[in-house]
């Protein structure tokens, strides 16, 4: 639960999990660190407070979600969304997984901010429905919710039948 | 499991950014954060407006009003730029042009809030923004931009100065006569525009002068605040936060002005700190309801003392040790950060002298630097010293 812990030992021990997840949140690897310093200065102008939550990496992956929907919304960032680094890379060349890989994360990124996240947290950060809820401070029932329409517009854009979505509830 | 989850595991470990920097990020969180704590300090060296923020509250009139100045004086510009070595050297030989009448004082009183009888620093004859657009945010002792006080939307009860960290900025908070309301405006000049406020919203184009500019409106309680961005002239980034529609925003922006400098000054001096120390920011606020308040923070060694003036402060009832003959307190505790800071507050009766040490810092440096506190009798910024150093 990292409880009481110094701003600094938190960043040695979640700031690349938080990179890592700025990257999969934003796509681009420079715009992932500057979201995560952008957050971790704000979690440090108020340390005392966030160390003193119950859960202070909870508190400040919710702050990192947040700011990562707040730049979506904005239409400058937004416009940088969605152009994968390997983008221009010619899938004849690649074999047929990175390839495929590729075509999924272009789709993953065109998904909105929250189901995006709500994607990423679930099966990146392996989180579960309430703690995903508990970061995006809405209901389990929600994510699912998200979880279950993003699944559906990626199948969609795949050209997949749409018959195969179901999404199980995660505890 | 189904196989578009497989694939969309699959995926997400294969773009996982790997190879992370944690000493970098650390840094680099912890120097921004530290940008933040200055500047929210600052804010709270004017008693607490910061929670104010760009709200509006209430219906503020548009009244013509306020400020005072003393205009240009012939102090040399501000405290030293040596204190930043990237700092441009000034040149005597390039004056800023007398400060324009337009901005000379219309000085009206806000009804039960007491006349401000200072809205503005003195004037310096150092090089403009307009001359030499290098020297905004350079030195910390200048703020390199005005505005016409008569368009701002309400008289005047607060104006805070401040220069730090590369970013000057100015706070005006008001109220209509009779009508309890508060309205703000704000003002942010740096060459980094990353230094001032981001836009959050729908932006739109809308133009200064001869410039283009972006800007932000937003409706909360049906009152409007806007949010506007523009480049006065090539490698100067200003913004300008305010009440009312784009519009209104536009007006204050084309009142805005960097044709002459001001000094940033406080009424204290330290008569001793360590060899090397730097300034770091200055901050000053006048205000109708407890007059003058300000603040320096110095870059000593490996640490930053902030030095407040805080005027009808208090310390504890019972301090345990005097400094300079004075009643005095000093305690350690955590910080923001995690780190541990040092404070030192010492009463002078009417107002209180606080320093604030963080980073690497050592307690007798600190208690030392208390000692050598002094104030500079009068209210006349003027009349202040051209730096606290010394």
């Amino acid at each position: 639960m990292l409880i009481g812990v110094t701003f600094e030992e938190y960043v040695q021990q979640r700031g690349p999990s938080l990179v890592r997840l700025a990257g999969l949140l934003v796509g681009q690897r420079q715009l992932a660190e500057d979201l995560v310093q952008e957050v971790l200065a704000k979690a440090y102008a108020r340390w005392n407070r966030v160390a003193r939550a119950d859960d202070p990496d909870l508190y400040v992956r919710r702050m990192l979600v947040n700011e990562h929907i707040s730049w979506w919304r904005r239409r400058s960032y937004h416009e940088t969304v969605g152009v994968p680094a390997r983008e221009e890379r010619s899938a004849d060349v690649l074999d047929a997984d990175i390839a495929e890989r590729d075509a999924m994360w272009r789709l993953i990124m065109t998904l909105p901010a929250r189901q995006r996240a709500a994607v990423v947290l679930r099966y990146y950060e392996d989180l579960d429905d309430v703690r995903i809820a508990a970061i995006l401070d809405c209901s389990a029932v929600t994510i699912r919710t998200n979880v279950m329409r993003a699944l559906a517009t990626l199948r969609e854009r795949l050209g997949e039948p749409s018959a195969d979505v179901t999404v199980r509830s995660k505890r | 499991m189904n196989q578009i989850e497989d694939q969309i595991i699959a995926t997400l470990n294969d773009k996982a950014v790997d190879g992370v920097d944690v000493a970098d990020l650390l840094a680099a969180s912890r120097k921004r954060g530290q940008r933040y704590l200055k500047r929210r300090r600052a804010w709270q060296a004017c008693g607490g407006v910061a929670a104010v923020a760009v709200a509006v509250v209430g219906t503020a009139a548009v009244v013509p009003h306020v400020s005072v100045n003393g205009g240009p004086d012939n102090t040399a510009g501000g405290y030293p730029a040596a204190n930043t070595p990237s700092a441009p050297q000034q040149s005597a030989t390039v004056p800023s042009p007398p400060l324009p009448q337009s901005l000379e004082p219309t000085l009206r009183p806000v009804q039960g809030e007491g006349t401000l009888t200072t809205f503005r620093p003195p004037a310096t004859n150092a090089p403009s923004a307009v001359a030499n657009p290098k020297v905004v945010g350079a030195n910390p002792g200048l703020l390199h931009f005005d505005i016409a006080s008569s368009v701002l939307p309400t008289p005047v009860t607060l104006a805070q100065w401040s220069s730090v960290d590369g970013l000057e900025w100015l706070n005006v908070q008001g109220g209509a006569p009779g009508t309890g309301s508060v309205a703000m405006v704000q003002v942010q000049v740096s060459r980094d525009r990353s230094m001032i406020d981001p836009l959050s919203g729908d932006v739109h184009t809308v133009r200064v002068g001869s410039r283009s500019g972006s800007v932000v409106t937003t409706s909360v309680g049906g009152n409007l605040s806007s949010q506007l961005r523009w480049q006065p002239f090539s490698g100067v980034w200003a913004e300008i936060q305010a009440p009312g529609d784009a519009s209104a925003a536009v007006k204050l922006a084309e009142a805005v002005t960097f044709d002459h400098v001001m000094r940033c000054t406080v009424p204290f001096r330290l008569s001793w700190v360590p060899a090397g120390t730097t300034l770091e920011g200055c901050n000053v606020v006048f205000q109708t309801s407890t007059g003058t308040s300000a603040m320096a923070s110095v870059h000593v060694g490996n640490s930053t003392v902030t030095v407040t003036f805080e005027p009808g402060g208090t310390i504890p009832s019972a301090p345990p040790t005097t400094i300079a003959g004075k009643p005095a307190v000093d305690l350690e505790y955590p910080g923001d950060g995690g780190a541990n800071i040092f404070q030192v507050d010492i009463d002078y009766g009417d107002h209180v002298a606080d320093l604030v040490a963080e980073g690497h810092y050592d307690k007798s440096t600190v208690l030392r630097i208390a000692g050598g506190y002094q104030d500079v009798p009068g209210s006349d910024p003027s009349q202040w010293p051209a730096s606290p150093l010394g």
